[in-house]
């Protein structure tokens, strides 16, 4: 406690004027407003003052005047704004990342593909023009392969069988790597 | 959707950022009158303190998801108010009125004896004219105190002051009323008081 809030029980403690006033307009902490009641039982003054202060708030909360405020009425203001909630804010940003996650996974899986499944040159079958529409193109028939599943099944009963698989087919499998033949060519002389 | 009001404030604001007008609804019969006491304190006309009052509601309700939960909700709504009575003076010049008189009837502290009531009516409104008699920088901060019931923080932000000049002020302010008082000799004290007593 500092000198000028030494108890004096002929005039005020200057330095508690202020928290005076606030404690008779109910400001004060209850911390504070304990320290300054127990200031109290040993000023005199400074209680004389805090009873005018109190008696002056009381009559002020007496003079509150009466007032009349018509409601708000928050239907008027639905017709006119409807409200944006959080979740339609929210709406695109979800729809963004919705699309994200999808993008992200597309180009994984496409990645995958790509890893797996060699390059191969596939020939690629030329389509007739009207250029080449005086040019007799023959198909040619497709050369048969016997399968693998066909191959060992074969070899497992017998040598002879595996033979008379391999000479059905009409293409060498294992001499020349295979090439296959375009769809469409020009009919030989 | 069923409401009570013993429906929290947080949860109220919570559901009016969802879009919930019932919510919002009983926020704002909370916080009308009170705001209309400070819209009134403080531009002095019961027209502009109704649009005042009317345009804070509204604008509280558009950016009501920008409430970040820093400070109370109230100062927050009295913040908007202060912004709109400012944009609404730059517009106009404001004129002086008091606080409506009270009729013995409508007054909140009447009793069954119409001549106390009376006595009671002219006691208060004598104590609204020596508050509008205070300079205005005592008298704002008074009436938003016991008029408004706004607490100090509310009070800094309507008036736009640091927290302790609102404490200066109102210190200030009262002890005026305070020695008015005394010069007319109004206060009972204790011994007084107490002598009356049987």
């Amino acid at each position: 406690m500092n000198d000028s809030s030494t108890p004096n029980s002929s005039s005020p403690c200057e330095s508690r004027a202020e928290d005076i006033s606030l404690l008779a307009a109910s400001c004060l902490t209850t911390l504070e407003a304990d320290d300054l009641r127990c200031h109290f039982a040993t000023c005199a003054a400074c209680r004389q003052r805090f009873e005018q202060l109190q008696s002056v708030c009381s009559d002020l909360r007496t003079a509150k005047p009466a007032i009349e405020v018509s409601r708000w009425n928050m239907n008027e203001v639905n017709r006119d704004v409807p409200p944006a909630t959080r979740r339609q804010r929210a709406m695109p940003a979800v729809v963004i990342a919705g699309v994200l996650v999808l993008l992200s996974a597309l180009l994984n899986v496409s990645r995958r593909l790509e890893v797996d499944v060699p390059h191969q040159d596939i020939e690629v079958a030329h389509e007739p023009t009207s250029m080449d529409s005086d040019i007799k193109l023959v198909p040619l028939p497709q050369p048969q392969q016997p399968t693998w599943l066909a191959l060992r099944q074969a070899a497992a009963v017998s040598d002879e069988a595996l033979d008379r698989l391999m000479a059905q087919t009409s293409v060498p499998m294992f001499s020349e790597p295979f090439n296959a033949q375009p769809l469409w060519q020009e009919p030989l002389p | 959707m069923i409401l009570h009001d013993q429906d929290s404030e947080p949860e109220l604001i919570r559901r009016s950022c969802d879009g919930d007008s019932f919510a919002f609804q009983t926020l704002a019969d909370r916080i009308t009158e009170p705001l209309y006491r400070c819209a009134l304190t403080l531009c002095r006309d019961h027209q502009l303190a109704h649009d005042l009052v009317q345009e804070t509601l509204f604008e509280t309700w558009r950016s009501l998801r920008r409430f970040d939960g820093r400070c109370q909700f109230s100062t927050w709504l009295y913040g908007i108010l202060r912004h709109r009575y400012l944009k609404a003076i730059r517009r106009r010049s404001l004129p002086r009125v008091e606080w409506p008189t009270d009729d013995a009837k409508s007054s909140p502290h009447s009793s069954s004896d119409p001549t106390r009531d009376l006595q009671r009516a002219d006691d208060a409104a004598q104590v609204r004219q020596a508050v509008a008699m205070l300079p205005e920088e005592h008298r704002q901060v008074i009436e938003l105190r016991f008029f408004a019931d706004a607490s100090l923080d509310d009070i800094a932000v309507t008036l736009g002051i640091p927290l302790g000049t609102v404490k200066s002020r109102l210190h200030n302010g009262l002890e005026k009323l305070r020695h008015q008082k005394l010069s007319v000799n109004l206060f009972v004290t204790s011994t007084e008081s107490s002598a009356r007593q049987p």
